[in-house]
């Protein structure tokens, strides 16, 4: 990275989650592993926003779910502001769940309805800072106002907002424990374009503010571009590349960077580009291919490829890519 | 682009309206336009904007009551649907104009194989044995791209991914060859890749059979990639209507201007979005005046009292702001 000065916020290495499903077929039940994050490695800095992409089922919803330990890990270490919190227990681990906290996608299943929007506000502070329970109030207040919401909202329920309100609700809670780290898990994915930019300005506003560090998981590549510093493309449970974003945009160097950028339609008529088009699905994460899990529906596949999985590598920029076609041609 | 001399499809203030607990909601509030053969159109508005009813109004699939459809005019090859029978309807449903929907899985019957679904829907419409429209599913299959289609007609919904179940929705609709497609969001459920798969089909086919299509999204780069003209919906009124080109270039209604200023670029650098402020309102407390007015920028008085009528420019343009008359007719 640019500067190895400072330590970076949270270092992820070699994330591993492992599923267990039951499959049936014919007289018996057998089981299998899904690989739903196999081998993730990713740095975040203090102050910086990395977005995390891919398409559905790649793990990237995972990974959040991993660095906020609602999900046990099958393997690898999560470094936490020089901590390493990937074993502890969960008396351990609550001071730490202060200071990162989750945003959800949708937030009428992220919020109680029989709760009011106080009480869903200041539920974390009366779970990590009982002892000031007379300022709540006030902490509240404030909290509402920062995420653009009025006094006159505190004593109503969910059902009451639209979808973008209820976002700013859930933003508010997240907010309401002074977080370091915030994961938004596709935060803006379910509301309408309109609205979609109200809340984008207020994430950038708040990490502002507060100088917050965002994990900003998304399918959709325009939000991820504007909001992010880095870029992080999963497929199938690993990381193909991570780059500057302008980079990213500019100079995709994995085969699946390329065509995830390429399918993008862009809004504006004529200026369509060279399109790659995947063939297939993506496979099964029971079963992936051996090798590179790309290789399968990769353009650029060679033998090397059926044999050896490429590891993320440094390129001369600086950024990280695991692919053996851009290796060799790197040589 | 085919210039229109007896539009294909005629609709002329068509509204939609729902009786739900004593109130009478407009979910599409007089809307006209026109759509030539082979001609593209795309309907673009964000939820709640009537977009979606005015499909399902179309296709005479508005369950009444609770629902009342009222149009001067609403007709298909110069034949009027409002006064079609039941049985009338139906030979033009799926016949000659057939829909897809967002959702392939809640389309499509789980306890029966794709083979059956296409059988039926084929033995519906011609006079078949069992075993030609067999063969004519098979061949269907191979049209929108299915490898293997001779093994996947016996597989049931659920062995299918999602990119591969809209594939199968797609040729369902094409199976008695449709002078009109009526696509429902068909790629929104879907991953960006494999949207890129399922709109090129879409747009090969459209070429071949020489099929119009009218497509319903949100997605602004789907339009600017896919459609020949396009009709701007806010809160169940149409604001604006121009060529594809024309309306991304210029604008005339501040709603659809802003509209495509509040999307993050792909290729540039925003420091903040333009975000619209407030959101769509409620059905049941529409606004006097212009619909956008309480979130328009430009909003006058007259704007706030009066109702706007699209102001035609020309024969494929018009938009409805009273900014335009003011061009129109210098005070």
């Amino acid at each position: 990275m640019t500067s190895e000065t400072n330590t970076p916020l949270l270092e992820i290495s070699d994330l591993v989650k492992h599923f267990t499903v039951r499959r049936r077929g014919g007289l018996w039940t057998s089981t299998a592993t899904v690989k739903a994050v196999d081998g993730v490695s990713l740095n975040i800095d203090n102050g910086e926003t990395l977005g995390l992409v891919g398409e559905s089922g790649c793990g990237k919803s995972t990974v959040g779910k991993l660095i906020m330990r609602l999900s046990s890990l099958t393997g690898g270490r999560i470094v936490f502001d020089g901590r390493d919190v990937s074993h502890l227990g969960r008396s351990e681990m609550r001071p730490i769940r202060r200071e990162m906290q989750m945003i959800f996608q949708d937030p009428v299943s992220a919020l109680n309805p029989r709760m009011s929007v106080e009480e869903i506000v200041g539920e974390p502070l009366a779970i990590h800072d009982s002892r000031n329970h007379r300022e709540h109030g006030a902490k509240i207040r404030k909290l509402l106002s920062t995420v653009g919401l009025a006094n006159s909202h505190a004593h109503r329920f969910p059902h009451e907002f639209s979808g973008g309100q209820r976002q700013r609700i859930g933003i508010a809670r997240a907010l309401a424990t002074q977080p370091k780290l915030i994961v938004c898990d596709e935060a803006v994915s379910a509301l309408d374009v309109s609205i979609q930019a109200q809340i984008i300005n207020l994430l950038q506003d708040l990490q502002e503010e507060f100088r917050l560090t965002y994990l900003f998981i998304s399918h959709d590549l325009s939000v991820v571009r504007h909001i992010s510093d880095r870029i992080a493309v999963m497929y199938l449970g690993r990381i193909v590349e991570i780059a500057e974003k302008k980079t990213l945009f500019a100079k995709p160097l994995h085969p699946y960077t390329q065509a995830l950028l390429s399918s993008v339609p862009i809004p504006r008529p004529g200026a369509r580009k060279e399109r790659i088009v995947l063939a297939g699905d993506v496979p099964s994460p029971i079963n992936p291919p051996s090798g590179c899990s790309f290789r399968t529906r990769c353009v650029k596949a060679m033998d090397v490829c059926a044999k050896i999985a490429p590891r993320l590598q440094h390129t001369p920029t600086g950024d990280l890519v695991s692919c053996h076609a851009v290796e060799l041609s790197k040589q | 682009m085919a210039s229109p001399v007896i539009p294909l499809l005629e609709v002329r203030d068509l509204s939609v309206h729902f009786r739900t607990e004593g109130q009478k909601v407009t979910a599409v509030d007089r809307i006209s336009f026109d759509l030539a053969e082979g001609e593209v159109l795309g309907i673009v508005g964000e939820s709640g904007s009537g977009k979606s009813t005015v499909a399902l109004a179309l296709m005479q699939l508005i369950a009444t009551p609770p629902g009342s459809i009222d149009a001067e005019r609403l007709s298909f090859k110069g034949k009027d649907l409002m006064s079609m029978s039941d049985r009338e309807m139906r030979a033009v449903r799926g016949n000659e104009i057939s829909m897809i929907f967002q959702e392939p899985m809640s389309s499509l019957n789980p306890v029966f194989t794709i083979g059956n679904q296409l059988v039926e829907t084929i033995c519906e419409h011609e006079p078949l044995t069992k075993r030609q429209a067999f063969a004519k599913a098979v061949d269907l299959l191979r049209l929108v791209g299915i490898p293997d289609p001779e093994a996947r007609v016996t597989d049931y919904p659920h062995h299918l991914s999602g990119g591969m179940r809209q594939r199968v929705m797609i040729a369902m609709a094409l199976a008695c060859a449709p002078k009109l497609l009526l696509a429902d969001e068909p790629t929104t459920a879907l991953d960006v890749t494999i949207q890129a798969q399922v709109l090129e089909l879409l747009q090969h086919l459209q070429g071949e059979l020489d099929m119009a299509v009218v497509l319903i999204t949100h997605d602004l780069g789907v339009v600017a990639e896919y459609t020949h003209r396009v009709v701007v919906m806010y809160a169940g009124r149409i604001v604006e209507e121009a060529p594809v080109a024309d309306l991304f270039a210029a604008p005339q209604h501040p709603y659809t201007e802003l509209l495509l200023k509040s999307m993050p670029p792909l290729d540039e650098d925003l420091h903040r979005l333009l975000a619209i402020p407030g959101s769509v309102p409620s059905p049941t407390e529409m606004p006097t005046g212009c619909r956008f007015a309480p979130r328009c920028p430009y909003a006058q008085n007259i704007c706030r009292e009066t109702e706007p009528a699209m102001i035609r420019e020309s024969p494929a343009r018009a938009a409805a702001c009273w900014r335009l008359v003011d061009y129109k007719v210098p005070a």
